[in-house]
């Protein structure tokens, strides 16, 4: 569409932005409901094998990685050069095999996110408790949130419980009120 | 419609989340930095009260912007009896935003945009009813006691223009959204809005009007935050807990509660609401920031 209307270009186009994403210094963030109180955090990790238990002290004790990467919001604003550190998903799955091609993450406060397996194991993902140097905030995840940088960032699950592995597809919260299943950036998989 | 008798796929019955072009056909000043901005939306599917859409703008030179602005009326977003389907955007205008200083200073009746959705199924009145079956039934109970969601008095809570979504309900209501919920059977709703001054009341006369028009069950109370009005007894000053406490619906009716506004704000009012005993799962929130 032809533009003559007298909008212009207010903003610098980076060829490390998604299409139809624009650059946003802030952090803003995007919750369904209250930040959750959490009184006692541990982390389930599941699959048909059996379930691993973390306690925060087990969690701290795995070794961390530094993760410098781009952050893409559904809501159309992406952050360059975002610095996070967390373990990844290959050492929280390690020794828990599975057949299982799917996955679905619960947060603290009841919601839930689903994703391929494919795109939490083989080093696209993370469990981070650190942004930018310090300890996530709340309001953006904390103490621990999911990390699936490749992805839209709502598929990385704030205040996560769990990660449980499961034979067939299901939607989670996100994704039954009108979110897609996969969301891909780079193919604005963003409603459906 | 095709002319053979056989109604056409419509193109965003092929694609519901394709751009569909818009017509701005009218903008109205709502406040010293916002307005609301009415288009004309062939092709849109019916949108529900607290959703927002995507508005894209396109440069001279090819260059485009997108953003989400919440609808602050969707009472036409059905279109019919000749009209095409048609919606009510509102926007503040960022200082250092892109898109909304154009719609706030420079759009104009006729100009053309681009329109995606509409977006959102949670933050919604009337609720979303939930499938028995799915995962979000299963991890967000209803408590006990509670009225059906559809059935549950709704208080809402905006700050500057996170107002925009409420005056949708508020709209909704008014006009028997959604038959059973609707009309004599809606539920009883009380909005309470949080603004710089008096002059930034969005809608102020028609919310006014409504509330005097619904026999007592809809009621709106306002707070302002740097100038208060003359002759009001409370000060100029930020919404505190406990005027919070005092104004909205208490834990006790179950109400539905929607919140929007500014992450700093929407954090607040959910935080103590939750500590004031409502029930996390029924606070639904909806934040904005950045530009």
């Amino acid at each position: 569409m032809a533009g003559f209307t007298g909008f212009g270009r207010r903003r610098e186009v980076d060829p490390r932005l998604p299409p139809g994403q624009h650059l946003e210094k802030g952090f803003p963030v995007l919750s369904a409901g209250p930040t959750p109180n959490i009184k006692r955090w541990e982390l389930q990790i599941g699959t048909e094998q059996g379930t691993r238990s973390l306690s925060w002290a087990d969690f701290q004790a795995l070794p961390h990685e530094q993760i410098e990467t781009d952050i893409h919001c559904v809501t159309s604003w992406s952050k360059l050069g975002t610095h996070w550190a967390g373990v990844s998903l290959d050492t929280l799955f390690d020794g828990l095999d599975t057949t299982h091609e799917h996955a679905m993450t619960t947060s603290y406060g009841g919601y839930t996110t689903n994703l391929p397996l494919s795109e939490l194991l083989g080093g696209k993902a993370w469990v981070v408790d650190t942004y930018e140097g310090e300890p996530l905030g709340a309001e953006h995840g904390g103490p621990a949130r999911l990390f699936v940088p490749g992805l839209y960032f709502w598929k990385s699950a704030k205040w996560v419980q769990g990660i449980q592995t499961m034979a067939t597809d299901r939607r989670g919260f996100w994704e039954s009120m009108g979110y897609h299943p996969h969301g891909d950036p780079w193919r604005e998989e963003r409603y459906a | 419609m095709s002319d053979e008798g056989v109604p056409a796929l419509s193109d965003q019955a092929r694609d519901p989340f394709r751009w569909l072009p818009a017509t701005i056909t009218a903008v109205a000043p709502q406040t010293p930095t916002g307005r609301s901005v009415v288009l004309d939306v062939p092709g849109l599917r019916p949108a529900r009260a607290g959703q927002h859409v995507d508005l894209r703008l396109t440069a001279d030179d090819g260059y485009q912007a997108v953003r989400s602005y919440s609808l602050s009326d969707v009472r036409a977003s059905a279109g019919g009896a000749g009209r095409v389907p048609q919606v009510e955007l509102t926007v503040e205008e960022l200082p250092d935003g892109e898109v909304s200083p154009w719609l706030v200073g420079s759009a104009e009746v006729g100009d053309p945009v681009e329109v995606r959705g509409p977006i959102g199924g949670w933050f919604v009145w009337p609720p979303t009813e939930f499938d028995p079956d799915s995962a979000v039934h299963a991890v967000l109970p209803e408590p006990e006691g509670a009225p059906p969601p559809g059935r549950s008095p709704v208080q809402l809570i905006g700050g500057g223009s996170g107002i925009a979504p409420l005056v949708a309900v508020l709209r909704a209501r008014a006009a028997g959204a959604a038959g059973a919920v609707g009309g004599a059977d809606a539920p009883p709703m009380r909005l309470l809005g949080s603004v710089r001054t008096p002059a930034d009341r969005w809608f102020d006369a028609e919310l006014t009007a409504l509330a005097a028009e619904s026999a007592g069950e809809v009621r709106v109370d306002w707070v302002h935050t740097r100038e208060a009005p003359a002759g009001s007894t409370r000060a100029s000053g930020r919404l505190t807990r406990d005027e919070l406490l005092a104004l909205a619906l208490p834990a006790s009716d179950h109400p539905l509660v929607y919140v929007c506004g500014t992450n700093s704000f929407v954090e607040s009012v959910a935080g103590w609401l939750v500590d004031a005993g409502h029930d996390p799962t029924r606070v639904r929130t909806e934040r904005f920031g950045g530009v």
